[in-house]
This record gives C-alpha cells, structure tokens and sequence, in this order.
C-alpha cells in the first residue's frame, strides 16, 4: 500500500467524515489522491463498524459530485481565458471538444470510473461548454454513485484484505483509461479517414 | 501523415492494454496464491461483520491507525492501551500508534489472551 493511501486513511480515521469530504472534493477537483484505493479501505472500516456505510456513501458521492462541479463551472467560466493566455493551440481544442459535445454523457459517465481522467474529461467538458444540466450533472451524478457504492461494497465485502486487490483496481482503472483513449482515437481516425474519402 | 500517427497512437495503446491485461492475470494468481480468490474466506468475514476481532488478527494492526480505532475494533475498554503503555498524550485516542505500533500488538494480545 502506498504511504500517501496511508497517510489519507490516518487522517480518515483521525477526522472522520470531515477528512472523507475533503479528500473526495479534492480528488474530484484536480488533485490525484488515490481515492478509490482509499475508499476500499474505508468499506473494510464500516465492516469493523467504525462508520456508518450510508453517511459515508453520502459523504463521498456529494464531494464528489461538488468537486466536479467546482472544476466544471470553473473551466467554463474562465477555461477560455486562460487558454488563450497560454497560448495553447486552438485547432486541438476544438476537435476534442467537438468530440466531448458529441459524446458527453457517456463520456463523463464511463470517466468517473477511471480515476485521474475523470477530472481531466470535467477540464475538457468545461472548454466544451457542455449543457450543465441535464447533459454534465446527471451522468456525474449517476457515475460517481455506481463508482463509490461498488467501492465502499467491496472494501466492506473483502474487509482486511483490501490491500491485496489495491494493485487489481488499478489495473482496472488503467484499462478502463486506455479504452476510453483509444475510443476516442477511433473516433478521430474515422474522420480523418472520411474527409480523406471525400477528398 | 495524421492519419498514420493516430494508427501508430492506437497501436501503442493496444501493446499497452495487452501489458495491463498480463498484470490483471498476475495481480489475480497471486490473489489465488494466496486464497483470497475463494469467497468461502469472505462468508467468514462477513459472518462477523461487526463483531470484535480475536488475537488471531493482531496483524492488522498498523502504525497509521489510531488508538480509538484499535480500541473499538478489538473492543478493548477505553483506556486499556493508554494505561498499559502510559501513554500521557492529551490526544489519546485520537491519535496514530506511530512508534507504539509493536508496544500496541503485545498489549492487545496480552489483553485478548488474559482471562477475565
């Protein structure tokens, strides 16, 4: 187990649902705490009775859920300025945005299952400006909740032997991500490869 | 030449799907090695869902947990650990076993193991 994951589950089990909060937020804004890892550990805690699974639950998927939006709302309002700012080429922009538009609800579901590119997909879905609601907020909603739920479930489930499946999750997780990547490689392929036919 | 570099992306993400895919089947052996791939194991576990832990458990003791929760998940009386350990810190139990982690393991145990 990783010391950071260590260090996260002290200061779980040192402030409780306040640490659970700030720490789910956060991940869910930009910074890469494991939290999946850590929300396993805190299933095997409710299984010792230590907290309770639905103020947890609670805890987590309104973090989460917040966190996200913070970074979304964010991004939209002040996305385009500080693109412009730093320069960065607009052409990329625009073809993944164009994408994330098409496909924004699965594709913000699907990411909050895997881990660091869920935030990058509320950054890109932001530049996008993909419609708040319904189209942003209910598959965040409905991902994050599956996401945790399984989590808390199986950490609960396995209790003291979360640990060992840590190296399993993340190795799902890093499938899940290259799936997503290459989707949307396929994607950008099949354009190219249309415009290519036409011309 | 776009094209052909989103071929050379897709086939750079399949060699790296087929290395996770031979990480996900060792991550499983060695959870198979070690029987945790067994849900017999786990039926156990969540028999007791809830119940106190025994000395057969010491083990899960860890430097990063803390005393109130050492306490409470092997329903030790309150202040058994800081009495056996005098320990005087004004944060007990809300506070990690850091360097007591061992002196911790032989108090449990030597709780657990006394008839009362």
């Amino acid at each position: 187990m990783s010391a950071l994951v260590t260090t996260l589950l002290a200061y779980v089990l040192l402030y409780r649902y306040i640490a659970i909060f700030v720490i789910v937020f956060s991940a869910g804004v930009i910074v890469p705490f494991p939290a999946s890892a850590m929300l396993m550990g805190i299933g095997a805690f409710i299984s010792h009775g230590y907290f309770s699974f639905s103020a947890v639950a609670t805890t987590a998927i309104a973090a989460n859920v917040l966190g996200d939006i913070a970074a979304f709302l964010a991004v939209r309002r002040y996305g385009n300025r500080v693109v412009r700012l730093l320069h960065v080429q607009t052409g990329m922009f625009a073809t993944l945005e164009k994408y994330i538009r098409s496909d924004a609800g699965p594709t913000v579901f699907i990411t909050r299952f895997a881990g660091s590119l869920g935030p990058v997909t509320n950054i890109m879905a932001g530049l996008a400006d993909v419609r708040f609601v319904p189209t942003f907020l209910i598959p965040d909603i409905a991902g994050n909740a599956a996401e945790i739920l399984i989590l808390l479930v199986f950490g609960y489930f396995v209790g003291d032997y979360w640990e060992n499946f840590s190296g399993i999750q993340s190795t799902i997780v890093g499938i899940i991500i290259i799936g997503v990547i290459a989707f949307f490689l396929y994607k950008l392929y099949g354009s190219l490869r249309r415009r290519y036919t036409n011309h | 030449m776009k094209r052909n570099i989103l071929l050379i992306a897709l086939g750079v993400l399949g060699v790296i799907t087929i290395v996770l895919a031979v990480l996900l089947v060792r991550e499983y052996q060695a959870l198979n090695r070690a029987g945790l791939t067994n849900p017999g194991r786990y039926r156990m576990h969540l028999s007791h869902v809830h119940a106190p832990l025994t000395v057969n458990d010491i083990g899960v003791i860890q430097s990063w947990m803390t005393f109130d929760y050492v306490n409470r998940i092997f329903a030790l009386p309150a202040d058994q650990l800081k009495t056996a350990l005098k320990i005087t810190d004004a944060r007990y139990p809300h506070l990690r076993l850091g360097t007591y982690t061992s002196d911790v393991k032989d108090a449990v145990k030597s709780y657990l193991t006394t008839p009362k």
